[in-house]
């Protein structure tokens, strides 16, 4: 049944816009159209199995105003079922692209939780520059915490004894948080000739510039 | 053959006597003698008769206007919704335009526009080409003319107001012109005589929609486009037929309007073929198919749809 020109119900130069059914047809999203002697007629609707799945399509609808006409204009001219098929296949695509995009979302976030919890340790030779080992977050691009060195037998030496610190990373990064890359760099350095020593004290050392060559850990 | 007086048609027979016309079976629609013999022997085509004048209950802001909705053809909505309101302001209740010149770019849609119109004040749509020579060449002897075919036409639709699209004017013959003229010549057009049928024909109720010539793109330096008129005059409608007609151009359609028009192609198809849409038919992927013909003619266009919906229709194998 035609209605008299509802205020704010067509915005601009556009003759046909959705609308939700309120109180009994809470379930119904029709295509209204603004004729030209100004009566609005519906021509298109569809009756959903909720409330919630109305308001679904309706604000699907709503994020669509390039289509409103195309859709008004399919159902006028090719029929009703033909926009509905239209629509309704065109949201629900909408939808699985939505869930499927949270899903991936989800994945991600849940990945970048396990990367953030993995600290990897990293040795690095750059031409023409001094040699450096690091420590760096599996979610992140770069260390954040990084020793360099003279010689690279220097950065040999705490790299024997900082592969098997890997269970302590962890409290490292978070020394590194509190008291900065200094204290880091002192504690590292203060492990690594406790262990030389009682590694010494054993017999166990490989002697030279790196005692810790051979050592595997306790 | 013997000829009678010519006998007056049109005009006071167009309006309803009384209540409406007497004849019972069209009670409440106008209708009008299409033809009256010349000979006063009964016509062959049987065109004696009334024929409807329709259209008359679209002549309203609902109707034909409302139905048309060509949104990037303002001159046009204009001009039908102007047209539509003269007739109901003189009473006439029934579809009638003006004489149309229809200009535009090549494949912009004359024809589709044509037909448009013609579905939406519901009368029907006649083609005729001005090319031809075979109405209007030099008879002699035992030679017979032939009749124009648009009165039977009429009479085979049974309707007395159609839409008559005439195309190719430019290559038409002087006779084929003057004849054209004494079709669309509002002035003169209520009675037509048609000698090779032996009749007087009404044909004032008639739309003619002339289709003008696609404008040659312009080109090269201006001076050369002077050149290349005078040796190669574009194609024209000539002057003296022009006058009778009111031109509108046709626009090309707004890419943000593209699938508008591409839904008004399907509906015409669809109607054509006299099917429903078919259900397996995937319309989002039709529609992006259709995005990459926007380059094609609106004749294209419409040839490309019906493949589309015939390869889905059982009952219409290619």
């Amino acid at each position: 049944m035609a209605e008299h020109l509802a205020d704010g119900l067509f915005v601009g130069p556009d003759n046909y816009v959705p609308r939700l059914g309120t109180g009994d047809d809470a379930c119904t999203v029709e295509i209204l159209r603004r004729r030209s002697d100004g009566q609005i007629v519906p021509v298109w609707s569809v009756v959903l199995d909720g409330p919630k799945a109305a308001r679904t399509l309706y604000d699907w609808m709503m994020t669509n105003p390039p289509s409103w006409s195309m859709w008004g204009r399919l159902s006028l001219r090719v029929g009703p079922e033909a926009a509905g098929r239209l629509i309704i296949r065109a949201a629900d695509e909408h939808e699985r692209v939505r869930i499927e995009q949270e899903r991936l979302r989800r994945e991600n976030q849940k990945e970048q939780a396990r990367l953030s919890r993995q600290i990897t340790l990293y040795y690095y030779d750059p031409k023409k520059k001094a040699p450096s080992l690091g420590l760096e977050r599996g979610s992140e691009n770069s260390p954040f915490f990084r020793m360099t060195f003279t010689e690279k037998w220097e950065r040999d030496r705490v790299l024997d004894w900082l592969t098997n610190q890997r269970a302590h990373f962890a409290d490292m990064e978070e020394l590194w948080a509190e008291h900065g890359a200094l204290a880091l760099e002192r504690h590292i350095l203060a492990g690594m000739r406790e262990t030389e020593r009682v590694v010494k004290a054993r017999g166990d050392s490989a002697g030279g510039r790196r005692p810790l060559r051979f050592w595997r850990g306790e | 053959m013997m000829a009678g007086g010519l006998i007056p048609v049109g005009g006071g027979s167009k309006l309803p006597v009384g209540p409406a016309t007497s004849d019972p079976g069209r009670v409440g629609r106008p209708s009008m003698m299409l033809a009256r013999s010349l000979s006063g022997r009964p016509l062959q085509f049987g065109a004696d008769i009334k024929l409807p004048l329709r259209g008359g209950d679209r002549l309203g802001p609902s109707g034909i206007v409302s139905d048309l909705e060509l949104d990037w053809e303002p001159e046009l909505m204009r001009f039908v919704e102007d047209a539509c309101l003269d007739q109901r302001i003189r009473g006439r209740d029934w579809f009638a335009l003006p004489p149309v010149l229809l200009g535009g770019e090549a494949g912009v849609g004359r024809t589709h526009v044509a037909r448009r119109l013609a579905r939406a004040a519901g009368v029907p749509h006649i083609m005729f080409d001005a090319t031809t020579w075979m109405f209007t060449w030099r008879c002699a002897g035992p030679d017979v003319h032939l009749p124009l075919p648009i009165a039977a036409a009429m009479a085979a639709s049974g309707c007395a107001n159609p839409v008559v699209s005439v195309t190719g004017v430019p290559r038409a013959t002087p006779a084929m012109v003057d004849l054209l003229i004494r079709l669309v010549d509002r002035s003169i057009n209520e009675s037509f005589v048609d000698q090779a049928a032996g009749v007087v024909v009404d044909y004032s109720a008639v739309t003619w929609i002339v289709h003008a010539p696609p404008r040659r793109p312009a080109s090269g330096p201006q001076a050369y486009r002077h050149y290349q008129q005078s040796v190669d005059p574009e194609p024209h409608v000539p002057a003296a037929l022009a006058r009778h007609l009111h031109r509108i151009d046709l626009q090309d359609v707004a890419p943000e309007q593209y699938q508008l028009l591409v839904v008004d192609l399907l509906a015409e198809v669809l109607d054509d073929l006299g099917v429903p849409l078919p259900p397996l038919m995937d319309l989002q992927a039709l529609f992006d198919l259709a995005g990459q013909w926007r380059d094609l003619s609106v004749g294209e266009i419409y040839d490309r749809l019906q493949i589309e919906v015939r390869l889905h229709v059982d009952d219409h194998p290619l």
